[in-house]
């Protein structure tokens, strides 16, 4: 049961000395901006997506593309390889992941975050189709599919950190010429949809926030996205489009339990961060840490080595090195075995 | 839990300063059978990276083996951890979160409370796993886990003013 996984950070090592040294964290050199918005004190936390923040498409097993798109933000697949039409289109302000260790990252990344809006609560119930309504910030799930015609308006009332979650249990589907209006200060950045199966956007239209799909993403002729698109096992289809990574502007704090932007050296963090817990997958049975190199031997068995060298008892450290992974147990001419 | 939840960042670095272990982070994933993976750097202990991260409201879990085939490994002590000793987690965009033990429990592999090590009881906890009772020769495998869980005390950002975030 021992796993191959296990990703190794080489930038980790110079910090080690300067970060825990006598406690101290003077000198310390931010490795990666913070990701996401602290939340104001009623409201839900943003979805944080890792290192999948930096990318306007993310896919599982293709991207495929018709016409001059142009994407703002890196653009990547994992496992799959296959990026095609770019050109005629371009990816500026980024960088294009073909089933490198990024993209293996960023598709990690995305499903922590996908699990992590997936969970919200509390949820508001919405109709199947979303056109005409003016939603504030909150989580709003429809058990199957979600969809808008026309327009949908998203207010944030004057609160930037404003965060709209939505939770599609299949498809997202929006049909030509929608609109996903942001109002009242509302930020593309803080607009989630979460969607079980693949989200469709049709032709001609307005769209904000990050999709998070479960299998794909198909963005239909023209239209233009202020957010992401990413799509963990399927494909993501663009068509003419434009794709932008949102910028997000952390809004100063206005009520009194909220928190400030800046820190100072050596203080602690203070007010109001992300509230919402965050469970993700729960792994089944019990880790396997551990080899017995330290163990004692019991019960009168001799463990012999490839080598033909015995060990009894104690532990191996004091014995001298093995050069081989296993130990075997062999039945031993009147000895006793396990 | 009194301190304030942290935002989200990736663990780089862990320092458990009464065992003297300061050490870079792997990340880790899932086998495809379900089971966690396991770091296979026996000196390097891994975030389990389908979960929140330290400092974050749920509980973050750090898995390190407690030994090689030849020896001691990263985790050989945890064992030996008492309430109030410290665990420190440095993340990637330089905050270090602390947490205290709490306490240190070992279960049976066969009834591993995995819900309570990777479920979320509202507050911000980190558990460091590995292995530890009876060593079964037979199958190669220890018996049981030692589970430490600790809670958020509190954090220290860097001396530099974050960038804003994109």
């Amino acid at each position: 049961m021992t796993g191959a996984g296990g990703k190794h950070d080489h930038r980790s090592h110079r910090w080690i000395s300067v970060a825990l040294a006598g406690g101290t964290v003077s000198g310390l050199v931010a490795l990666a901006s913070l990701v996401g918005t602290p939340a104001a004190s009623a409201s839900q936390a943003t979805v944080g997506l890792g290192s999948a923040t930096s990318f306007a498409v993310l896919a599982g097993t293709t991207v495929t593309n018709t016409g001059p798109s142009v994407v703002s933000g890196d653009l990547g697949l994992s496992p799959g390889s296959a990026v095609t039409g770019f050109p005629p289109g371009t990816v500026g302000n980024g960088t294009i992941h073909a089933a490198d260790a990024v993209a293996v990252q960023a598709q990690s990344d995305l499903t922590t975050g996908y699990l992590d809006a997936a969970g919200r609560t509390p949820v508001t119930t919405v109709s199947a189709d979303l056109g005409g309504q003016t939603l504030v910030a909150g989580v709003y799930k429809a058990t199957s599919g979600l969809g808008l015609t026309g327009t949908v308006t998203l207010d944030a009332k004057s609160d930037a950190n404003s965060v709209f979650i939505f939770q599609a249990g299949s498809t997202l589907i929006t049909a030509s010429n929608s609109t996903v209006q942001l109002t009242g200060g509302a930020q593309a950045c803080n607009v989630f949809w979460q969607v079980g199966s693949s989200a469709t956007l049709g032709t001609g239209s307005s769209f904000s926030g990050s999709i998070l799909a479960l299998t794909s993403a198909t963005v239909q002729t023209g239209t233009t996205v202020s957010g992401r698109v990413l799509a963990r096992n399927g494909q993501v289809s663009l068509d003419n489009n434009t794709i932008t990574v949102p910028t997000c502007t952390r809004a100063a704090a206005t009520s009194s339990t909220s928190s400030t932007t800046t820190v100072a050296a050596g203080t602690a963090q203070s007010g109001a961060t992300p509230t919402t817990a965050v469970t993700g997958v729960i792994p089944r049975g019990a880790p396997a840490t551990g080899a017995g190199g330290t163990a004692p031997a019991g019960h009168g068995e001799l463990l012999v080595t490839l080598g033909g060298l015995a060990l009894l008892g104690a532990a191996a450290a004091t014995a001298v090195a093995l050069t081989v992974r296993r130990r075997q147990v062999v039945h031993l001419p009147g000895g006793r075995d396990a | 839990m009194t301190a304030p939840a942290v935002l989200r960042s990736v663990p780089v670095a862990l320092g458990i300063p009464a065992l003297g272990v300061a050490v870079p982070l792997s990340s880790l994933g899932l086998n495809s059978d379900g089971t966690v993976e396991v770091p296979t750097d026996y000196q390097e202990p891994g975030w389990f990276r389908l979960g929140p991260t330290p400092g974050q409201i749920g509980s973050s879990v750090i898995l390190g083996h407690v030994d090689s085939y030849q020896g001691p490994a990263v985790f050989f002590k945890l064992g030996t951890l008492r309430p109030g000793d410290r665990v420190d987690v440095l993340l990637a965009d330089g905050v270090v979160v602390h947490f205290a033990v709490d306490g240190v429990a070992t279960y049976l592999k066969s009834q591993f409370p995995a819900d309570q090590v990777y479920g979320s009881n509202g507050s911000s906890a980190l558990e460091l796993v590995t292995c530890g009772g009876q060593f079964d020769q037979r199958s190669g495998h220890y018996l049981s886990n030692i589970v430490v869980a600790t809670s958020l005390v509190g954090s220290t950002s860097p001396a530099k003013v974050p960038p804003t975030p994109r």
